[in-house]
C-alpha cells in the first residue's frame, strides 16, 4: 500500500515523508546497528517486540512500526526527539508513562535514542513510508450505540395529558394529578396537609433561610380569607432574602468562591460582584434563559439601544462564572494550565446548566454518555479562545475588566502589565543578582501599582478571542494531538446537523444562546429539578446534576416534563416556578403519613419516591447560621460589598491577609467570605459543599463535631444569651417558656413539655443561665434543625 | 471485597450517627470498644494487616534527599560543576538553576544495616536498622500544591479522599471518642483542607484538623470542643435533648437520622471529655517529655506533635499525621536544613523509642516524607530547587522490613533509575499493610467506582517484611 505523503503528514503531524527509498549513510548504519538496535531488543523488547503482546498497542520493531505508534499516538516525530513519545519516555517525563518502568535507561542510552532520532531515525533497509496509519480519533466519528442515544435526558420533554383519574378533593394544581396518578396505582394514600403553624415555617425557610418572627406567624394564622398561603408566598418573594437564599444555592452549583484555592489561595478580590449579581437576578426574577447567556457569553451581547451604562456592566460581571474556578496558578506547564481551566469551565458548564459531566470525555469518549471526546475538543475550542487569564506561566494572573470608559480599561491593562513584569522579577528573577536597594524599588513599584489597581472598579471576566479549532489531545495529552475539530456543541443534544458558528470570535455567544434555549432537551429540566428539590429535598431526578447514563431516571418523568415546559412557556420565570410548586397540595404535605400508608411505604417505596409525605429536610448551614442571628436579633441585613478588606492576589494563607478574614461578623451567610481549602468552620460542620466543584446538593451528615458546634460554639453561646436577656422582659416562666417555643419552634409548648421543663429550671441559680440553657436545648433540637 | 458490602453500609450508617451510641466507661481503645460493633474490625480482605496504625509524619516543603539519606559523592567532587545531562521538561524556577552543589552535610554509616545518614539526623540515624529507606520514590507535579495533593490523595487535578480517609473507610474506627482520623497543625495552603478531606467519602472519614500551621502543638484544639457550661449543665441540656427527640420519635415512628442526631450528642458529650485527656501530656513521666525532646525549646514543638500522635494512636486513631512546616530552602540551605532536621532529629527518634518500648512499634506504620525531593544543582546560589523525579521517604513499624535501603537516584541525585516508587506503589504498599487490596478498596461515586490509587500502583514486595 501507497500512501501519498499529504495524506500522512495529515495523519501523523510529520513534516515530510518521502516515499521514495531511503538511504542511510553509512555511518548512520553503523550508529543503528551498534547503538539503536541492540538497545531496543534488550530494553523494550521484551514489552514492545516482534513476538509479544503489544503493550499498550505498541510494537517498536520496525519503523513503521514506530512511525504507526501505539494507542498515545506515534512514538516517533524522526527529526524532533523532544516531541518524540519514545523519548519522553525513557526520560521519564511526567507526560508519558515511565518507560522502562520501574528502571531508568543509563543516560548514555537515553542519549543515544535522542541522537538517533534527530538524525532522522535511520533505519537501514526500511522505509518510513511503510508506515501503515492507526485509526486516530475521528472528528465525525459517534461510537455510541442505538440505545445510548435514546436516553431519555437527550430527548425533548414531551407535552402530556393531565391525568384526570384521581381523587379530585386532594388537586391543588395540576402537578397533584401527576403525583396522585403515582399513588393511586400503588394504593398509598398521601399525607394529610400539614397544619398551618408549620405550613408557614416551612414557606419561609424554604424561600428565605430564615424562620418566621411570631408576628409573621400571628398574621398567617389570623388571614382567613381564601388565598392566605398564595398571598404568604407572593410576600416572600418580594423581599431580598429570597434572593439570598436562592442566589446561594446557585452559587453552590457554579462553584463560587472569594479565593482561588487549588495551590495559592489568592484573593478574588472582585468576585463579589458576580455574587451580587446572582442575588439580585434572583430577586429581579430574571428570565433564566438570559439569566444563562449572561453567564456565558454577557461580554459578547449586544446592547440593547438606550442601555444604561451599568447594563452592559452587569453582563461583563455576569461572566464571572467563567472565570471563579479554582486554578493551578504556579503550574510549570502552560499548556496544562490552560487545559485545567478550560476543563473547569466546560465541567461547570456540563454540570450546571446541562445535567452532563462533560469533562469524563477530556481523555476518552465518555464511557457512558454518548459525548465522544471529538465533542469535548470542539467546545474545548470555544473556551480555549476565550481568554481568563493574562498569560500562562508560573504566577500568571487572571483578566480583570474594568467597569467604566475605555480609558479606565486602559489604565487597568496597564497596571495589570506593571503588576505582572515586577513580580516576574521579584519572584522569579534570580534574587543573588539584585542588590537590596534595587529590591526595595521594585518592592515599593509593585505596592503601589497594586494599591491602584484596586481602587479601580472591575470584574473578574472574560475577553474574546479568536475563532480557532482545537485539536483532540489523544488521552487528555497536550503533548499527543490528533486531528482538528470544529467548535460546536455536543452532538447528542445540539443535533449532528449543526450550522457553523455564527461568531463572533470565539462562538460563546452561539453557544450560550443554544444551551439557555429550549432547542436544548436538557437545561429547563435541570433547572426546575434543582428548585423542585429545594422544596422537597430530592429532586425527581435524585441526582441533580448528572442526567446522564449514570444519573438517576426521573421518578416522575411526565410531571418533570411538564414543569419543564410550562417554565419555558412562563418565559422561564423562576419565581413563578415557586408559586406553581408551592401551591400544590403535594408541598403543602405533613412529614408524617397516616400509619397504615406508613406500614405499607416501608416495603413498597422507602425511599418516598412516590411522594406520599413531605420530606423532612436538614437546615443548610448558612440557615442555621442565619436563623440563630435572627433570633437573637442581631442579624445585620446589609446587602452585598467586598468580604475581605485586602487586595486581589494576597494570598490568604499569609498571616495579614487572613487576620482580616472575618466570619464573627453578623451579616447573612452568603455574605461571609468562601474560601476554598479553608471553609468556614462551623460551615464544614454542617455540610457546606466544596466550593472547588460543583455542587447541586448539599449532604446531610450527622457527625460530632455539629453538635460539639451547638454546645460550644461561640456563636450558640453568645445567640442564646441575647434570647434569653430578651425573655427576661416577660412576666412570667410560663410566659417566657411560651416565647422562647413561639421565638425558636413557632409553636406553643405542650403541657408535658412544660411540666418537664419546671424541674429543669429549678435545678440553676442564676436565671439567665437558665433561661439560656432552655435555648440551647430548643436550637439543639431535632425540630429546631429539620424543617417539617 | 463485594460481599461485605452490608457490612460497610452498616459500619457507614453507624458512622454517620456518630460512631454508634455506646456508654462511655473508659478511654482506651480496647474499653471504648468494648460493645464489640462490627465496626471496629478489619474488613476480611485476604490480607493479613500487619499495622493497626498509621502515624505520619509529613515535611512539608519537600526536604533534600542529598542532604539526609542519599549521599552523592560523584556530586560533592563535581561541585560547581554544570549538570551533565539534560534537566526535565518542566522546571520549576528554571531562570534561578545553576551548577552542581555537592552536600555540605557529611554521612556516616549506621547500624548493621550500614545504611548512610547525614549527621544533620544524628538522633534518627541511631534507628537505622529499623527504618526501611525508600531512595527512589518518584512524583510528577514540581509544584508544592500539586505534589502535596498528590502525596495526600494520589492526584494533582482532581479533588479526591485522601490516605486517611481511605483508610478510616476501608477500617473504621478503634475508638468512637475520637474521630478516626486527625491531622496535627497541618498547613492550610497548598491544597489545605483537601489534602486530608473526604471528598465523596461519608464526612466521618475526613481528617479532623488539630490546629493548623502557625499555631504550637501545645495550644491546638479541636473546633468547639472546649465545654461553654459546666459539665452538670450539660448533663442536664443532654437529658432534656434526648426527650424532646423521644416525643418528636413517638410522632413519626423510628428514624435513623433522628435517633443518629441524638446519638451525636451523646458522642460529643464524651469527645470532650476524652479530647483532652488525649493532650494532657502533663500525665507523661518527665523522662517520656524528655525523649521527645518536649524540655528544649527547639525541639518541643515537633516533639509535642510525636508524642500526641503516640497517644492519639494507641487510643486507637487509625491515622494520625503530624506535620514539619518548614521545608522548602530555595536558598540558604545549609543554615535552614540544619535547623528543621533538629526541630524534628529528637522527637522522631523519641517516638521511634517510645512505640517500641511499649510495644506498639510492631502495629504503627511510621512513615516520613515530603512531597518531593530537592535538585542536585544549585538555586540562588545557595539552595535547591524542587524536585519530584527521585527522593527519599521511609517507613518503620508493622510489617515494613527493617534495615533495608531500596532503590537509587543517579549519581548526581536527579532522577530515581533503579526500582523506581512511585507514590501511587507507596500508597498500595501502605493499604497492603494494613490489610487491605488497593484494587479492592474502591468507592462507588458518580456512577463509576473510584479508588486512592486510580489505575495506578503496585505494592512493592521488597519493603514488606
Amino acid at each position: 500500500m501507497r500512501i501519498p505523503p499529504l495524506l500522512l503528514v495529515l495523519a501523523f503531524g510529520l513534516e515530510v515523508i518521502s516515499a521514495a527509498p531511503p538511504k542511510v549513510s553509512r555511518e548512520d548504519a553503523a550508529f543503528f546497528e551498534t547503538r539503536i538496535r541492540p538497545l531496543l531488543v534488550k530494553r523494550c523488547f521484551d514489552c514492545h517486540g516482534p513476538d509479544t503482546e503489544n503493550e499498550a498497542g505498541l510494537k517498536l520493531d520496525s519503523l513503521g512500526a514506530m512511525l504507526g505508534g501505539g494507542r498515545s499516538g506515534p512514538a516517533i516525530k524522526p527529526g524532533n526527539p523532544d516531541s518524540s513519545l519514545l523519548v519522553l519516555a525513557v526520560r521519564h517525563d511526567p507526560a508519558t508513562p515511565d518507560m522502562p518502568p520501574k528502571t531508568k535507561l543509563p543516560l548514555h542510552e537515553v542519549a543515544d535514542l535522542s541522537e538517533w532520532i534527530k538524525r532522522g531515525a535511520p533505519w537501514p533497509g526500511q522505509r518510513p513510508s511503510r508506515a501503515r496509519p492507526r485509526p486516530v480519533a475521528d472528528p465525525d466519528a459517534f461510537p455510541y450505540d442505538q440505545a445510548s442515544k435514546d436516553h431519555w435526558a437527550f430527548q425533548p420533554p414531551r407535552p402530556a395529558r393531565l391525568p384526570e383519574a384521581v381523587p379530585l378533593d386532594r388537586i391543588q394544581s395540576p402537578i397533584d394529578r401527576f403525583v396522585l396518578q403515582r399513588l393511586a396505582a400503588t394504593g398509598l394514600e398521601p399525607a394529610p396537609e400539614t397544619n398551618r403553624r408549620r405550613l408557614v415555617r416551612r414557606a419561609t425557610l424554604d424561600l428565605h433561610g430564615l424562620p418566621p418572627t411570631p408576628r409573621q406567624i400571628k398574621a398567617f394564622l389570623a388571614d382567613s380569607r381564601p388565598g392566605a398561603f398564595t398571598r404568604l408566598i407572593d410576600r416572600l418573594l418580594a423581599s431580598p432574602r429570597y434572593g439570598q437564599r436562592y442566589g446561594r444555592l446557585w452559587l453552590d452549583v457554579v462553584r463560587y468562591a472569594d479565593s482561588n484555592g487549588m495551590d495559592d489561595n489568592l484573593y478574588y478580590a472582585d468576585a463579589w460582584r458576580y455574587r451580587d449579581w446572582v442575588i439580585d437576578r434572583f430577586n429581579a426574577d430574571w428570565p433564566f434563559d438570559r439569566f444563562l447567556v449572561e453567564q456565558i457569553a454577557g461580554d459578547l451581547v449586544p446592547p440593547s439601544p438606550n442601555e444604561a451604562a451599568s447594563d452592559r456592566h452587569a453582563r461583563v460581571i455576569a461572566t464571572g462564572f467563567l472565570t471563579l474556578g479554582p486554578k493551578m496558578l504556579a503550574e510549570d506547564d502552560p499548556t496544562k494550565q490552560q487545559m485545567d481551566i478550560v476543563d473547569d469551565q466546560i465541567d461547570t458548564l456540563g454540570r450546571a446548566a446541562l445535567g452532563l459531566t462533560l469533562g469524563c470525555a477530556r481523555c476518552h469518549d465518555h464511557k457512558f454518555d454518548p459525548v465522544p471526546t471529538s465533542d469535548y475538543y470542539a467546545l474545548a475550542g470555544i473556551f480555549k479562545n476565550t481568554q481568563v487569564m493574562l498569560s500562562f506561566r508560573v504566577d500568571s494572573k487572571w483578566n480583570a475588566t474594568a467597569l467604566g470608559p475605555a480609558s479606565l480599561e486602559q489604565q487597568l491593562s496597564q497596571l495589570e502589565g506593571t503588576i505582572d513584569r515586577l513580580d516576574r522579577i521579584l519572584v522569579l528573577g534570580n534574587r543573588q543578582q539584585m542588590s537590596d536597594k534595587q529590591r526595595k524599588a521594585y518592592s515599593d513599584e509593585l505596592e503601589a501599582a497594586r494599591t491602584t489597581y484596586r481602587s479601580i472598579p472591575k470584574a473578574m471576566a472574560v475577553n474574546d478571542g479568536t475563532g480557532d479549532d482545537l485539536e483532540i489531545f489523544l488521552r487528555g495529552n497536550h503533548l499527543t494531538r490528533g486531528p482538528r475539530v470544529p467548535r460546536r456543541f455536543p452532538r447528542i443534544a445540539a443535533g449532528f446537523d449543526q450550522p457553523p458558528l455564527a461568531g463572533p470570535g470565539s462562538g460563546r455567544l452561539d453557544l450560550a444562546r443554544w444551551v439557555g434555549s429550549d432547542r436544548n432537551p436538557l437545561v429547563a429540566r435541570v433547572m426546575v429539578n434543582r428548585i423542585w428539590q429545594a422544596h422537597f429535598g430530592h429532586g425527581l431526578v435524585r441526582s441533580p446534576d448528572n442526567f446522564g447514563h449514570l444519573g438517576q431516571r426521573p421518578d416522575n418523568q411526565p410531571l418533570l416534563d411538564w414543569l419543564a415546559l410550562r417554565f419555558v412557556d412562563d418565559g422561564w420565570s423562576i419565581k413563578k416556578l415557586h408559586r406553581r410548586i408551592m401551591n400544590s397540595a403535594a408541598y403543602r404535605m405533613d412529614t408524617i403519613a397516616g400509619a397504615n400508608t406508613r406500614r405499607r411505604a416501608s416495603q413498597l417505596d422507602p425511599d418516598n419516591r412516590l411522594l406520599w409525605k413531605m420530606n423532612r429536610r436538614r437546615m443548610h448551614a448558612e440557615v442555621l447560621r442565619d436563623s440563630l442571628l435572627a433570633l437573637a436579633g442581631r442579624l445585620d441585613e446589609t446587602m452585598g460589598g467586598q468580604p475581605i478588606d485586602a487586595r486581589a492576589f494576597d494570598n490568604l494563607s499569609g498571616a495579614g491577609p487572613r487576620s482580616k478574614i472575618r466570619f464573627d461578623v453578623p451579616r447573612r451567610s452568603v455574605y461571609l467570605p468562601v474560601l476554598r481549602s479553608a471553609v468556614y468552620e462551623v460551615f464544614q460542620a454542617f455540610d457546606f459543599p466544596d466550593p472547588a466543584v460543583p455542587s447541586g446538593r448539599r449532604d446531610e451528615t450527622t457527625v460530632a463535631p455539629q453538635a460539639l458546634f451547638l454546645m460550644n460554639g461561640k456563636l450558640v453561646t453568645e445567640s442564646t444569651r441575647a434570647m434569653a436577656l430578651a425573655l427576661q422582659s416577660e412576666p412570667s416562666d410560663a410566659a417566657r417558656l411560651q416565647q422562647a417555643y413561639l421565638r425558636i419552634l413557632g409553636r406553643d409548648p405542650r403541657p408535658d413539655e412544660q411540666a418537664a421543663w419546671r424541674p429543669f429550671l429549678d435545678g440553676f441559680d442564676d436565671r439567665l443561665s437558665a433561661w439560656q440553657s432552655v435555648c440551647r436545648v430548643l436550637v439543639s433540637s431535632n425540630e429546631f434543625v429539620y424543617i417539617e | 471485597m463485594t460481599h461485605t458490602t452490608g457490612h460497610r453500609r452498616r459500619f457507614l450508617s453507624d458512622l454517620g450517627a456518630g460512631f454508634g451510641s455506646l456508654a462511655l466507661t473508659g478511654l482506651l481503645a480496647d474499653e471504648a470498644a468494648a460493645d464489640g460493633d462490627d465496626v471496629l474490625r478489619p474488613r476480611p480482605s485476604g490480607v493479613a494487616p500487619r499495622a493497626k496504625r498509621v502515624i505520619m509524619l509529613f515535611m512539608f516543603g519537600g526536604p533534600s534527599h542529598i542532604d539526609s539519606f542519599d549521599p552523592k559523592p560523584r556530586l560533592v567532587a563535581e561541585h560547581g560543576r554544570p549538570l551533565p545531562f539534560a534537566k526535565p521538561r518542566v522546571l520549576s524556577f528554571p531562570l534561578r538553576h545553576g551548577n552542581l552543589v555537592g552536600s555540605p552535610f557529611g554521612f556516616r554509616r549506621h547500624g548493621e544495616s550500614g545504611a548512610a545518614v547525614s549527621e544533620v539526623f544524628p538522633h534518627v540515624a541511631g534507628h537505622v536498622d529499623d527504618l526501611c529507606i525508600v531512595n527512589s520514590m518518584h512524583c510528577t507535579n514540581p509544584r508544592h500544591g500539586g505534589a502535596v495533593l498528590e502525596w495526600h490523595t494520589g492526584t494533582d487535578t482532581f479533588i479526591r479522599p485522601s490516605l486517611g480517609s481511605w483508610l478510616v473507610y476501608g477500617l473504621g474506627t478503634e475508638n468512637r471518642n475520637l474521630p478516626g482520623y486527625v491531622t496535627i497543625c497541618q498547613a492550610l495552603s497548598q491544597g489545605g483542607a483537601n489534602n486530608f478531606s473526604s471528598a465523596f467519602l461519608p464526612a466521618a472519614c475526613g481528617g479532623t484538623p488539630l490546629g493548623r500551621d502557625g499555631t504550637s502543638a501545645a495550644k491546638a484544639r479541636f473546633p468547639f470542643i472546649k465545654p461553654a457550661a459546666s459539665r452538670a449543665v450539660q448533663k442536664k441540656e443532654l437529658e432534656m435533648i434526648r426527650r424532646l427527640g423521644r416525643n418528636q420519635l413517638e410522632l413519626t415512628g423510628a428514624d435513623r437520622a433522628l435517633e443518629g442526631r441524638i446519638a451525636s450528642f451523646e458522642l460529643a458529650f464524651r469527645m470532650q471529655a476524652a479530647a483532652p485527656e488525649v493532650q494532657a501530656m502533663e500525665t507523661e513521666s518527665r523522662a517520656t517529655q524528655a525523649l521527645y525532646g518536649i524540655d528544649d525549646k527547639a525541639t518541643e514543638d515537633f516533639g509535642r506533635q510525636c508524642l500526641l500522635a503516640r497517644r492519639f494512636s494507641e487510643r486507637g486513631v487509625r491515622f494520625v499525621q503530624c506535620n514539619s512546616n518548614g521545608w522548602d530552602h530555595h536558598s540558604g540551605l545549609e543554615s535552614s536544613m540544619r535547623n528543621m532536621a533538629r526541630s524534628v532529629d529528637k522527637p522522631i527518634a523519641g517516638l521511634l523509642t517510645d512505640l517500641e518500648a511499649r510495644g506498639l512499634l510492631d502495629e504503627t506504620l511510621v512513615i516520613w516524607g515530603g512531597e518531593f525531593g530537592r535538585t542536585p544543582t544549585a538555586e540562588n546560589g545557595n539552595g535547591r530547587d524542587h524536585n519530584p523525579h527521585g527522593f527519599t521517604m521511609w517507613m518503620a513499624g508493622g510489617g515494613v522490613r527493617p534495615g533495608i535501603v531500596h532503590g537509587r537516584t543517579d549519581e548526581y541525585g536527579y532522577y530515581a533509575v533503579e526500582n523506581k516508587v512511585h507514590f501511587h506503589d507507596l500508597h498500595a504498599t501502605i493499604l497492603h499493610l494494613m490489610g487491605i487490596e488497593h484494587q479492592q478498596l474502591t468507592f462507588r461515586y458518580s456512577g463509576r467506582d473510584f479508588r486512592l490509587t486510580d489505575v495506578h500502583g503496585e505494592i512493592v514486595d521488597d519493603l514488606v517484611a
